[in-house]
């Protein structure tokens, strides 16, 4: 049934074919200067169109293969450098290798966790780890907030490139991505856990963070003492001398 | 197609014009460019009398410089142009030009000049339509176009007469410049018949194909590529992806000093177009040993290396800028000028102590007498407790001296919030911030007493004229006041006219709150040099020019009333000692006053010898500030009200320990 219609749409499809190209010869022989009576009727087989579909989407598919292919590769290229740590590189087989469930392998807390889970640890280091996890996670989402701003000034200006604007928006996506991982491995080990984990992981934040700037004080006072007194000790304290003078002055005034 | 309307410039009539026009379009500009930088330099040689142990490698990479500059890509194609222009006009004059048979003329016709009289005209017609008559004309021995061409003429003396005395026909003779009136317009194709229909026709295809398929898009995606790869400021997007990964990770703990600066910035990839075999590594080597002052095998390359550095730290401030970070902004400064000084300021505490004085050329650190509390250039050259050439340990200090009075210092006279056109700050509205300086040089003391200044000083430049033009744009006084030129150019650094486009201060507009950058950073190089020049007296006399500087804040003034502090910091971009840092209060007031406040936050110079001098040598640079928390320590018997806040910011703004000292000292 259906083989017999589609000849029948075959056959007339042919026809009107072949009248339209006897119609186009015979205008062309009314309207042309020379007088070639050569007629060009010429019956195509069926398997143009097919044919021509059939290139029409291998192309398509080609391309959008091919398109995605560069997409991905893009999208690695993009994160193959860490945007919070630019002196910690990882290597790619490095990754692949240890098989680790984070999306954002640039994080050696979250390295260290899953590296940790892989050996067996005991549930009380892991829950440890997972807290500090979730402190980097922390402190890198709280950094990308901060800088949002600037990074948008910097891209309205064009003092960044869209690479570096894409990358950034990359982060905070994959940093949304790892704080859903870290609430699903928290609730692995207790219900309800994924609730608090994330205060906590905050104070502990905090904590390091005051932790980095009180640790910094002795080499920073080191570092100016060096660079404004080690050397010139008379001038400095010289200058200091008339400086507490004129204060007593001030004082007895 | 072939039968076409189209007429062809068979006789190279207008393809010469049209090619012209063409080339005459880039060529004027570029031109002009050429010769007015030619006259640009021709205006300035800077010549020293000091010449730093590199001077012969200097001297030739500035003469390379120069000659680039004279021979490149630019000024040839240019010549070439202009050769082309004369070909093209030997061509054009050499060309007769044959008007084609429908151009009507009536004059010519008729065989008249133009302003002949009515009674000429209808001599000549008269004689003409004799001659041509087809009666009168022999026809006998013609062929038939002969005949056509003798009622032709005929047919055009007649139009030509009628033309020149009937009423209509003249008209629309000269509406139309025919008198059978409009005209259908006519397409012509401004190139000859043989290159269209002729055996040369697929060599203009080829080359239209070429133009289109092949040039157009190279240049497109070449266009679109350079946008792509460099950023606005002209740098690459990696190095500006660098710096931007720099700033996100920007450590507070860490105490960021001139050689991370150097460090960070080695690592952008324009150093890879002086040679690909540079690596950071390398380049910091380099740079290190530059501001050293050390020799170096490859003095070349450190030359070129170092002389891009510059630029790479601005667009880096600027990318500091946007993140708020004013550590990084001052530093990225501070590494800007150790570069151009080739200082290393954080090499000992000698250095860092000294630099003000160290900057000055042919000055050597291991001859100074450290002992000696002469730290800034203005002891140096007024309150010395020792002769300079004691000090310095030198014979001949007379070039010194010269050179470090010739160092602009900006001496503040009033600094505030304005709206143009009120007398307060409403909330929510646009204003700027403006700065009423004198520049001096440090050989000078003290500052001219207000009242000495010249009426027309104060009234065109101190206040501003209440104009339509100043107050529609506040930026205009500043604008149309002359650029900075440095009257002494430092010696080390090899691009000199970097130096020369790029002398200023850099003007942060800080918050005191949180020490944080709210403005993007603004250039101060508009100002009137020539109170340098002037002795003490005539200075003291004030015969002075007062200078004007804006920043346009780009948010509005706060919507609720309050008083908000905010700090003005200028580094100078070339010298050491030349900075300033101004607090700025903004009041926000919701009604209009009748009385303008006067600026009780008078801003004064620290005296050498008074307690705040004698703290901004201990702290280097930041001599002013102190300057202005005893200034407002003073100012606070007048207005309690702002007691407190005054208070606060000054308690926060402790960022060092120096600073800390300084304050304390208090």
């Amino acid at each position: 049934m259906s083989s017999e219609n589609t000849a029948s749409f075959a056959e007339s499809a042919t026809e009107t074919f072949e009248t339209f190209t006897e119609y186009a010869t015979a205008t062309a022989n009314a309207t042309g200067n020379e007088t070639t009576t050569e007629n060009i009727t010429k019956s195509i087989s069926l398997a143009t169109p097919l044919l021509y579909l059939g290139v029409l989407i291998f192309t398509l598919i080609t391309f959008s293969i091919y398109h995605r292919r560069t997409k991905v590769h893009q999208l690695q290229k993009l994160t193959s450098s860490s945007l919070f740590n630019p002196e910690y590189e990882i290597k790619a087989e490095d990754v692949l290798s240890a098989n680790i469930d984070t999306p954002t392998i640039d994080s050696i807390p979250a390295l260290i966790y899953s590296d940790l889970k892989e050996l067996n640890a005991h549930e009380k280091m892991l829950k440890t780890s997972l807290v500090q996890r979730a402190a980097e996670s922390m402190r890198r989402i709280i950094k990308l907030k901060e800088t949002e701003p600037s990074i948008m000034i910097l891209y309205t200006k064009g003092l960044i490139g869209d690479d570096s604007f894409k990358r950034y928006q990359m982060q905070v996506k994959l940093q949304d991505a790892e704080m859903m991982e870290i609430a699903k491995e928290a609730e692995n080990y207790k219900q309800g856990w994924s609730r608090t984990i994330f205060p906590i992981a905050q104070e502990v934040m905090m904590n390091q963070a005051l932790r980095r700037r009180i640790n910094s004080i002795n080499e920073r006072k080191k570092i100016m003492e060096n660079l404004t007194y080690k050397g010139v000790e008379n001038v400095m304290d010289d200058i200091k001398a008339r400086i507490d003078s004129i204060k007593i002055n001030i004082v007895k005034k | 197609m072939s039968q076409s309307r189209y007429e062809y410039d068979e006789n190279s009539e207008t393809w010469p014009y049209f090619a012209l026009t063409a080339i005459l379009v880039p060529l004027i500009p570029s031109t002009i460019s050429i010769i007015s930088s030619l006259f640009k330099k021709s205006n300035k040689s800077h010549k020293s009398s000091f010449s730093p142990y590199n001077a012969n490698y200097l001297q030739s990479f500035r003469n390379s410089q120069n000659r680039s500059k004279l021979f490149n890509l630019k000024t040839v194609l240019t010549i070439f142009g202009w050769i082309l222009i004369s070909g093209l006009l030997y061509i054009i004059s050499n060309t007769e030009t044959i008007l084609s048979e429908n151009h009507f003329d009536p004059w010519k016709i008729l065989e008249i000049s133009e302003n002949a009289t009515e009674k000429i005209i209808k001599t000549a017609y008269r004689k003409l339509s004799l001659k041509y008559h087809p009666d009168k004309v022999d026809t006998s021995s013609m062929t038939q176009e002969e005949i056509d061409s003798v009622d032709a003429a005929y047919v055009l003396i007649n139009k030509a007469y009628k033309a020149l005395t009937d009423e209509t026909v003249r008209e629309n003779f000269l509406k139309y410049g025919n008198p059978d009136g409009p005209v259908e317009i006519k397409h012509g194709i401004a190139l000859p018949h043989f290159l269209i229909e002729g055996a040369f026709s697929p060599f203009l295809v080829v080359i239209y194909i070429a133009f289109i398929a092949i040039v157009l898009p190279l240049l497109v995606s070449n266009w679109w590529n350079g946008v792509k790869s460099t950023t606005k400021n002209g740098t690459h997007v990696t190095t500006a992806d660098h710096f931007m990964k720099l700033l996100i990770n920007a450590s507070p703990t860490h105490v960021l000093l001139v050689d991370d600066i150097i460090k960070q910035v080695s690592h952008s990839v324009e150093y890879l177009n002086i040679n690909t075999a540079l690596t950071p590594d390398t380049v910091y080597n380099l740079i290190v040993s530059y501001i050293n002052r050390e020799t170096c095998k490859d003095e070349n390359l450190r030359l070129n290396v170092v002389a891009i550095t510059p630029k790479l730290l601005s667009s880096f401030l600027e990318i500091a800028a946007a993140f708020k970070n004013t550590d990084y902004c001052l530093k990225i400064v501070d590494a800007h000028r150790s570069i151009i000084q080739a200082l290393n300021i954080e090499k000992d505490a000698k250095h860092f102590t000294f630099k003000e004085i160290l900057q000055l050329p042919g000055v050597d650190v291991s001859k100074i007498d450290t002992n000696q509390s002469i730290l800034t250039l203005g002891k140096l050259l007024k309150n010395k407790t020792v002769t300079p050439e004691k000090f310095l340990n030198k014979d001949k200090v007379d070039t010194i001296i010269n050179y470090s009075k010739k160092i602009p210092i900006i001496e503040p006279i009033e600094c505030k919030f304005k709206v143009p056109g009120e007398d307060h700050l409403p909330p929510m509205s646009a204003a700027h911030v403006s700065l009423k300086f004198l520049i001096k040089s440090p050989a000078h003391k003290g500052k001219p007493d207000f009242k000495s200044f010249k009426k027309d000083v104060i009234n065109n430049q101190f206040k501003e004229e209440q104009s339509m033009d100043n107050l529609k744009d506040p930026m205009r006084v500043v604008n149309l006041q002359p650029n900075v030129e440095l009257l002494s150019i430092p010696p080390y650094f090899p691009d000199t006219s970097y130096i020369e486009q790029n002398s200023g201060w850099i003007a942060l507009l800080v918050s005191q709150r949180d020490n944080k950058i709210i403005e993007a950073p603004k250039i101060l190089n508009k100002a009137d040099l020539s109170n340098i020049n002037l002795t003490q007296d005539e200075f003291m006399e004030s015969k002075c020019n007062i200078s004007t500087f804006k920043i346009q804040l780009s948010t509005p003034t706060p919507k609720e009333v309050g008083v908000y502090h905010f700090r003005l910091i200028l580094r100078n971009l070339t010298y050491f000692g030349s900075d300033i840092d101004i607090p700025v209060v903004m009041n926000v007031e919701d009604k209009p006053i009748e009385k303008s406040k006067v600026d009780v936050y008078g801003i004064e110079d620290p005296d050498e010898d008074s307690i705040a001098g004698a703290m901004a040598q201990l702290r280097g640079e930041s001599v002013k500030r102190v300057e202005f928390k005893n200034e407002y320590e003073s100012s606070d018997d007048e207005d309690d009200e702002d007691n407190d806040d005054i208070v606060s910011w000054t308690d926060i703004d402790t960022d060092t320990e120096v600073e800390e000292d300084a304050v304390d000292s208090k």
